[in-house]
């Protein structure tokens, strides 16, 4: 606007700046004048009283006025359009079948339509065209619009449109959408009519109407989709599991549906819905007992109806992360021992064990006399623990334990499987323990770390020593894991060395190949290598140690005694339970990828950390990155989707992005090989194509009606003549371009009078002889 | 056995005021029955030391045989035996004074208070584990009837200090003709055979500790202790 514009706004201000109390007192004063005045002329003639109270009345108003300093405030002033806010869904829902074409189609014809509409209203607002999903972004024309969004989040879009625009720039909010809400609106609103405040808090803030175009066909499309999937995150290895679904049919008549529920490519269970026309949502749930620990994919599948032609939503994939929820520990003892004392009261008080002990107080040879019934014995359930229960245990310790006179050679293999498919197993010494318990030659003595001479062979009657020794680190246990007391290695070796002595061995072969020596003899030799005390060793998918003494209970009271304290013994043996039982934090190889879950298109981060035998970050060293995907049925072929051989960085770590170009359940492996021993692990995570969106593929007015509703809106069918009706607020902003102001009080005539009227009041006094 | 001779189970008697030995082989006669009753493969001989002793730690097991009030401890005693006691220790604690003596017992007191302050001695309940740690007993028992229970104080989850006033090791000693030292009182050889099975619950129970306690045991030793008091009751 030009500064020369005609002023079109004239008002009547004062220009004074005085305070209010001021102003009080100047009015007082002037009212004390015109008392005065009537106070000395209340006995003349009531002409002459008249005419002199109103001189004085006059010129006292007079004064006054000129005190406050009035005058015209000229203005040129022009309205400010106000705006109203076209927020269009684009969600993927919208690429769904409408009243005519796809909802985005009625919908991109519904606004070009509205063009003449908008036109019309430009004199009073400024249109904005804004796209909403998960939030809503101003695009510059109709021709922008796309349905591609993964979710419909009315409710945080509309929030956005607020914070855009104050209350009093809004003449109105006016929303295309299919109203398929997926976000707080839609769980809002299923909690009932007490939901409406978050909905009632928007329509405030944003101070404006909220006119709803509903885009849609009349009736749902025919379709059956797995609409929700209630699970946890994690669960607990052999306990019961449960995943909830609701499976949606939409459009059909009777059908047997099928739903099935795989982890990774194993079928877990399978259930059947009979649908009934006049039932839509159909839950039904699935348990299952995880029984072993580790991310997997869980795939949820239902069948298809006839002529279904949005499949992508008959499945859904997730992971689950299955942890221990205890170590459970079974602890075997032969006879009882201070060794075994002092190891149960360690397994007790980690809150971590569960702990299952049998002790064998009594064997066969033993006098008694005593009736069963007065005894606290039990009968040691060997087929309940070694065949039954065996897989419910993460590891098993034979503590001085032979299996000599329990009938339990037919469970020996059972313990050796156990092991390969991914148990722990400890074998701790003593008089019934390696070749005293008669292990050689027996399937335990395939997983043990050390050989074992048998009994009754050249070289076997002197199969336990007693003598004490310290026990001294040997080169493998200087960096590993369980033989860790301290971080640096020097303080680690001279804690070794602090300890109290140890006292007799049992004799055993040499370690075998593959097998880490942790501890050994100081002085005793086998074979011309040192007697090892404390062997590790990997077997199968399990690990196994053996503990050659039964004294190791000395580093607990005995280091008391010489003034340390336990905490070495509880370190050596949580090291070496953590270790058993494969702690991912002390595996050599692990591989993560960055998320559980990705949207199809997503690039996916799969980051290989490589530790070395001495447990360091492991530079430099070349790792093999494979990528798989897991086949669409059970059965199918497992298609390899990258493979790529990477060095790990100073840190031990390779990093590989790509972008899975199909969606469905993945695995990614690193390998690597470590001192010559290849490690390998493992990570799923599942690339969905099926975003929330096409869950509920109905479209919905309940969710729009809520929000004109609650705002004073309307809700309208994709009618242009509906759009041109609707309440839109007035502008009311105005902008001043130029002002001026005019003083009243600076003019000659109000001058004279002020001069004026006082004079002829001293004139009239002076006549009348008043003065 | 053991492999190493610090290993083997035995008992360490505490050289502490007048009566650690009024009970000669008491010790040796209480674990040769346990060597022949249970799977224990133990040392019968007893060690004796006295609480400054080096070997005090290698003896997870100490007993104190009492007779008579005793000088108190010295700081350095006291100390040595709370942290023998903290780090897993257990004292087993037998008054074998005569009846109407209670000196041994007030000294006892006043020593455990410095030992382990804050602690009071507790009566042990008659399910706690020493009563179920081998054999199922429903009482204490010794060569005397002083009381009913033992008392003890617990330290973690087990019990470090357990106090009997009926001269348990009393009821174990033979002279060397094979008969027994000390007569029972009140009397029958059914309560020495009490004593007996109490001590080797004694020694299962510094070996085992609550094993007997495992939910795997539970049911079990319910059972069978209903059926002995609705039937025959006769072995109380």
């Amino acid at each position: 606007m030009s500064p020369e514009a005609p002023f079109n706004q004239t008002s009547f201000v004062l220009l004074s700046l005085w305070s209010t109390s001021t102003l009080v007192l100047v009015a007082a004063l002037s009212l004390g004048i015109v008392g005065l005045a009537w106070h000395n002329v209340r006995l003349q003639p009531r002409p002459r009283r008249y005419a002199l109270l109103t001189i004085r009345g006059l010129a006292v108003l007079l004064l006054f006025g000129l005190f406050l300093q009035p005058g015209l405030r000229k203005e040129h002033v022009t309205r400010v359009r106000n705006h109203v806010a076209v927020v269009v869904d684009t969600s993927r829902s919208m690429a769904l079948p409408g009243e005519h074409g796809t909802r985005m189609e009625d919908t991109l014809t519904f606004l070009r339509d509205a063009k003449s509409t908008f036109d019309g209203w430009a004199e009073a607002h400024v249109v904005d065209l804004y796209a909403f999903s998960e939030h809503a972004t101003p695009v510059g024309s109709v021709d922008e619009l796309a349905a591609t969004g993964d979710v419909t989040r009315l409710l945080p879009s509309l929030a956005d449109v607020s914070s855009r625009h104050p209350a009093s720039e809004l003449a109105a909010v006016v929303v295309v959408s299919d109203g398929a809400d997926n976000g707080a609106l839609s769980a809002a609103l299923s909690t009932g009519p007490g939901a409406a405040p978050a909905v009632s808090e928007l329509a405030s803030r944003l101070g404006a109407p909220v006119h709803t175009f509903f885009t849609g066909p009349k009736e749902a499309p025919r379709d059956v989709a797995i609409s929700a999937v209630r699970y946890d995150d994690f669960a607990f290895v052999h306990n019961a599991v449960s995943i909830e679904v609701e499976v949606e049919v939409n459009g059909y008549g009777p059908l047997s549906l099928p739903v099935t529920l795989y982890r990774d490519e194993v079928e877990l269970g399978r259930r059947v819905i009979e649908t009934r026309p006049d039932e839509r949502v159909y839950s039904l749930a699935f348990e299952f007992v995880p029984d072993r620990t580790g991310k997997a994919v869980f795939t949820l599948d239902v069948g298809t109806a006839p002529d279904e032609t949005i499949r992508v939503n008959n499945r859904r994939q997730f992971v689950i992360r299955i942890i221990r929820d205890k170590i459970r520990v079974l602890q075997v003892v032969g006879r009882p021992s201070w060794d075994e004392r002092f190891l149960r009261q360690l397994l007790k008080k980690n809150p971590n064990v569960d702990l299952i002990s049998f002790f064998i107080l009594r064997t066969s040879g033993r006098l008694m006399l005593v009736p069963r019934d007065e005894l606290s014995l039990i009968p040691f359930p060997t087929q309940e623990l070694f065949e039954e229960q065996l897989g419910s245990f993460d590891l098993v310790i034979f503590q001085n334990f032979t299996f000599r006179g329990y009938q339990m050679e037919q469970y020996l293999p059972h313990i050796r499987d156990f092991v390969r498919n991914g148990g722990g197993f400890v074998m701790i010494g003593g008089d019934l323990s390696f070749s005293s318990g008669g292990f050689a030659g027996t399937p335990l003595e395939d997983i043990l770390p050390v050989s074992l001479p048998a009994e009754g062979t050249p070289g076997s009657t002197d199969l336990l020593r007693t003598d004490r020794f310290i026990a001294r680190l040997a080169p493998g246990g200087i960096h590993h894991p369980i033989t860790s007391l301290a971080r640096v290695p020097e303080e680690n070796a001279a804690a070794w060395e602090s300890l109290p002595e140890l006292s007799g061995t049992n004799r055993t072969g040499k370690a075998r190949e593959g097998a880490v020596v942790l501890l050994e003899h100081p002085t005793l030799t086998e074979g011309g290598a040192a007697v090892p005390i404390v062997v590790a060793s990997t077997v199968g998918k399990g690990r196994v140690i053996a503990v050659t003494t039964d004294s190791t209970w000395h580093w607990d009271l005995m280091a008391a005694g010489e003034g340390g304290d336990n905490r070495h013994y509880y370190r050596f043996w949580g090291n070496a339970i953590r270790w058993l039982i494969k702690d991912p934090a002390l595996e050599p190889v692990r591989v993560t990828a960055d998320r559980d879950r990705y949207s199809l298109g997503a690039d996916v981060t799969v980051t290989a950390r490589v530790f070395g035998r001495d447990y360091q970050p492991a530079a430099d060293v070349a790792v093999r990155l494979e990528v798989e995907r897991s086949p669409d049925v059970a059965g199918g072929a497992v298609t390899q989707i990258r493979q790529e051989e990477l060095k790990t960085n100073a840190l031990g770590e390779a990093v590989l992005t790509f972008a899975p170009v199909a969606d469905g359940g993945y695995r990614v492996r690193a390998r690597a090989l470590i001192e010559g021993a290849e490690a390998s692990a493992e990570d799923p995570f599942v690339v969905a194509a099926d975003p929330v969106e096409l869950r509920e593929t109905k479209p919905r007015l309940d969710t729009l009606t809520a929000l004109s509703e609650s705002s004073g809106g309307t809700v309208n069918p994709l009618d242009v003549s509906r759009l041109a009706a609707i309440q839109r607020k007035v502008p009311t902003v105005s902008r001043v371009n130029r002002r001026q102001d005019v003083p009243l009080w600076a003019d000659l005539w109000m001058l004279l009078l002020a001069v004026s009227l006082p004079s002829l009041e001293w004139y009239l006094r002076r006549r009348w002889g008043l003065l | 056995m053991a492999l190493g001779k610090d290993d083997q189970i035995g008992i360490t008697l505490l050289r502490l005021g007048l009566g650690f030995d009024t009970r000669p082989g008491a010790v040796e006669q209480l674990l040769w029955e346990a060597n022949k009753r249970t799977s224990l493969l133990v040392r019968e001989q007893p060690l004796t030391l006295e609480l400054g002793h080096a070997d005090l730690f290698r003896s997870p097991l100490l007993v104190l045989l009492g007779q008579g009030p005793f000088e108190p401890l010295s700081e350095a005693e006291v100390a040595r035996l709370s942290r023998y006691l903290r780090a897993g220790g257990a004292l087993f604690v037998d008054d074998a004074s005569p009846l109407g003596d209670d000196g041994f017992d007030v000294s006892l007191r006043r020593e455990l208070a410095r030992i382990l302050p804050g602690r009071p001695l507790v009566q042990l309940s008659n399910d706690h584990t020493l009563y179920r740690s081998f054999f199922l007993l429903e009482r204490a028992y010794g060569r005397m009837d002083r009381s009913p229970f033992t008392e003890g104080i617990d330290l973690d989850d087990r019990t470090a200090v357990i106090y009997s006033r009926n001269d348990l090791f009393g009821a174990f000693g033979r002279d060397p003709l094979g008969g027994w030292r000390l007569p029972v009182v009140p009397g029958g050889e059914t309560q020495r055979e009490m004593a007996f099975r109490l001590g080797i619950n004694l020694v299962m129970y510094a070996t085992c500790l609550s094993y007997k306690r495992d939910q795997v045991h539970v049911t079990e030793i319910l059972r069978r202790r209903k059926w002995r008091v609705d039937g025959s009751g006769s072995a109380r």
